[in-house]
């Protein structure tokens, strides 16, 4: 049984599904938290489960809102579970109306019901029940409350299946009873809605029933129908809640100081600031050093031992310069990455993260950006590939595309080791201000970029934003929990699959001259020959030709955490010891590491950001454009910044 | 008066809706209707958007639409 998970943004849709199928789809407390089609299936695996992007009604307006109505008229499925936030029901249940009209079985899910004793507010079901002719089922996803005895009705065929009774007034009815007689397909009454709303109507028998209603109502058809809808509801509501609902006073409480005329953006500074000192700063620099020490004394030890087992050099270098040298530099930045990733998500579920962009729409409108952005550019932070994803939200196509583009100049947290590796070297107790300092630096060119795309791009918006500012929520530790550990844990992954296999290949490259001779020096490697030709690129930005930087950037382009393991790689190679001391990159001074730094972080961006480009922007020839766009922008900006500091004496 | 004229607390009583059908369609959906009573709850530090209170939740919507938005002050 194929059971579709249908609702407004942020009703819950999600957590509902985790609850279900023990899955784990991520879960924010902001609309449109879920940009695509999810399966997934129960324990006994006897239903198949489909969360579904939110929608408000069967209009689409974005991208990822035509994906749930192409869904629902296209795809096969058995059951609609309409998740309904029993918070606000005047608002969802206007999508339930619209559901109905598809005449399939379904089931209205009343979830959060957890919150209505805050409100005291009683929902007397029977009556709902009565008037739609469809189930309503209390639970409360987050409380984990009713489940099971969801999954019962669900799997005894226990929910009620009764003809309807109209919601519009019995004219109206009349006309859409007429239309739909003369549709022999499925969903009959959902198109006659549609061949009746529509603005150029081509069927003699729409035409005349839209005269008769244009002249009774004498407002645009779509306008009556969802007047009577909310009619309907009003009505419906005044039989069966005990009072009107009211918006959740907590909420009302908070949002006077964190949307304050005054406080808000200096707030809003301050919690990103202290974010940042201590994931990066702080516990940054202290758990980089401790885990770094520990890497390096097993490192030493696994070295003597199997020297005292007798392996050869060759078997020794591949193991601590090539594996362990490679995967170890990205383990070190794993305590950092928790400390990141835990705030993010705290912003995130409790609702905080949707007032950021709230209250940041009017400036980044100046840029071509919707405030919506805010979104994409702070998940950047982890990992561009899925932050690019979530510009679906953004509705209007040139802005996204913008958005898109964009995304990968945050420096994502694969990008993090580059900043923290160069700021500890070059800057020592300075490091945490100077990664603050390049995190604001991040944020001009964005916007600079901005300036120069939505020229070329044409951006150009009337009046849309438009979202829900949902309820405060405390963030659920488990769920805070299970997101850090699953991107914590991608993180890991990565680092021990791709990176080690380039590490391996890299090892080999260095350690081997072309006739395969192995123990050459490295500056004899294929390594070596293979980074000259590239080495020309970077002498202006450089001053110097190192082929081994080259390589480093080269690496980067498989994925960004390549390039401080590839660097320790080749050091290890080159004779082992501190990285910045070993002859390969002894050369870095001030000026050279910034602009290294600046290269990297804002040229072109990994595969996968780019295959997550492609897919948004929905060309590769507009990749191709983007990716060209960012080299050319990181590439001048590093040039400007190595000859500034390189005249200032650094 | 249009819903753009309010101060914040104040309400009105929403009597038609001047745009463009797209864009009326939209609010429609959203529960902005003839008859429905809307609250100007709040605006932002910036000065747009603006967040409005009806149907038991709230809005955040930017000024431009808010101007298409006219009824009686209640």
């Amino acid at each position: 049984m194929k059971i579709a998970l249908v609702g407004n943004q942020n009703s819950g849709k999600s957590t509902l599904f985790n609850v279900l199928t023990k899955k784990h789809q991520k879960i924010a407390n902001f609309p449109g938290a879920t940009v695509d089609i999810m399966e997934g299936s129960t324990y006994d695996q006897s239903l198949s489960l489909i969360d579904l992007p939110g929608i408000y009604s069967l209009t689409p307006y974005s991208k990822e809102q035509e994906t749930t109505l192409s869904f629902l008229l296209h795809e096969d499925y058995d059951l609609i579970l309409n998740v309904v936030d029993s918070t606000s029901l005047e608002r969802s249940l206007y999508l339930t109306t619209q559901l109905l009209d598809l005449n399939k079985p379904m089931i209205v899910v009343l979830n959060m019901t957890d919150r209505l004793k805050d409100t005291g507010l009683n929902i007397h079901i029977k009556t709902l029940e009565k008037r739609l002719g469809v189930t309503f089922f209390q639970v409360s996803a987050h409380k984990r409350t009713g489940i099971k005895d969801l999954l019962c009705l669900i799997e005894q065929n226990d929910y009620i299946q009764t003809k309807r009774l109209g919601i519009f007034p019995s004219n109206i009815e009349a006309s859409i009873e007429k239309i739909t007689n003369l549709i022999d397909f499925d969903y009959k009454r959902y198109y006659a809605l549609k061949l009746l709303e529509d603005e150029t109507p081509f069927m003699n028998e729409v035409i005349d029933e839209k005269a008769y209603l244009a002249n009774a109502y004498d407002e645009d058809i779509y306008e009556v129908f969802a007047e009577a809808r909310y009619k309907f509801i009003e009505t419906l509501l005044s039989y069966s809640t005990s009072k009107l609902t009211k918006y959740d006073k907590r909420t009302i409480k908070i949002d006077s100081i964190l949307l304050h005329k005054f406080w808000a953006i200096p707030i809003f500074l301050l919690i990103m600031f202290v974010v940042y000192m201590i994931s990066v700063g702080v516990v940054g620099s202290f758990s980089v050093g401790v885990v770094e020490g520990l890497i390096d004394n097993f490192s030493q030890w696994l070295d003597g031992s199997l020297l005292n087992l007798g392996a050869s050099d060759w078997s020794r270098s591949l193991l601590i310069d090539g594996l362990i040298a490679g995967v170890g530099a990205m383990l070190a930045f794993i305590p950092q990455l928790v400390m990141l990733f835990i705030f993010i998500n705290i912003l995130e579920a409790s609702g905080y993260m949707t007032r950021i962009a709230f209250f940041m729409d009017k400036l980044f409108k100046r840029f071509g950006l919707s405030g919506r952005a805010l979104i994409p550019f702070i998940l950047g932070s982890g990992c561009s590939v899925p932050a690019i994803y979530s510009t679906r939200t953004i509705e209007y196509k040139r802005e996204r595309d913008l958005t898109a583009i964009l995304t990968p100049l945050i420096p994502c947290s694969a990008k993090l080791p580059i900043i923290t590796l160069f700021a500890s070297m070059f800057f020592g107790a300075y490091a945490g201000l100077v990664t603050f300092l390049l995190y604001v630096f991040s944020i001009v060119i964005i916007f600079l970029s901005a300036l120069i795309l939505k020229k070329i791009m044409k951006v150009k918006r009337v009046g849309n934003y438009i979202v829900e500012l949902p309820t405060y929520k405390l963030p659920n530790a488990k769920y805070v929990f299970r997101d850090v550990l699953d991107q914590v844990w991608g993180f890991i992954k990565h680092a021990t699959t791709i990176i080690l296999l380039t590490s391996v290949v890299l090892w080999f490259l260095a350690s081997f001259n072309f006739r395969l001779h192995y123990g050459v020096d490295i500056d004899q490697s294929i390594l070596a020959f293979l980074g000259k030709g590239l080495s020309y690129l970077f002498y202006p930005i450089l001053g110097t030709h190192s082929w081994a930087s080259s390589i480093a950037f080269l690496q980067g382009l498989i994925a960004k955490e390549q390039v401080v393991s590839s660097m320790e790689v080749m050091s290890g190679v080159s004779g082992g010891g501190p990285l910045f001391s070993s002859g390969l990159f002894s050369f870095f001074t001030v000026s050279s590491a910034v602009s290294f730094m600046v290269f990297n972080l804002y040229s072109a961006p990994c595969i996968a950001s780019i295959a997550a480009m492609r897919e948004e922007l929905g060309s590769a020839k507009k990749a191709l454009y983007a990716v060209i766009f960012q080299t050319l922008m990181a590439y001048a900006i590093a040039l400007v910044l190595f000859w500034l500091l390189r005249l200032g004496g650094l | 008066m249009k819903l753009s004229d309010l101060k914040i607390s104040e309400s009105l009583k929403v009597s038609f809706i001047d745009a463009e059908p797209t864009i009326k369609h939209r609010l429609n959906d959203l529960g902005i209707t003839k008859g429905v009573i809307i609250t100007l709850s709040g605006i932002s530090p910036l000065g747009d958007p603006y967040h409005i209170e009806l149907r038991g939740y709230r809005l955040a919507i930017e000024k431009a639409l808010l101007e298409y938005v006219c009824g009686d002050k209640v």
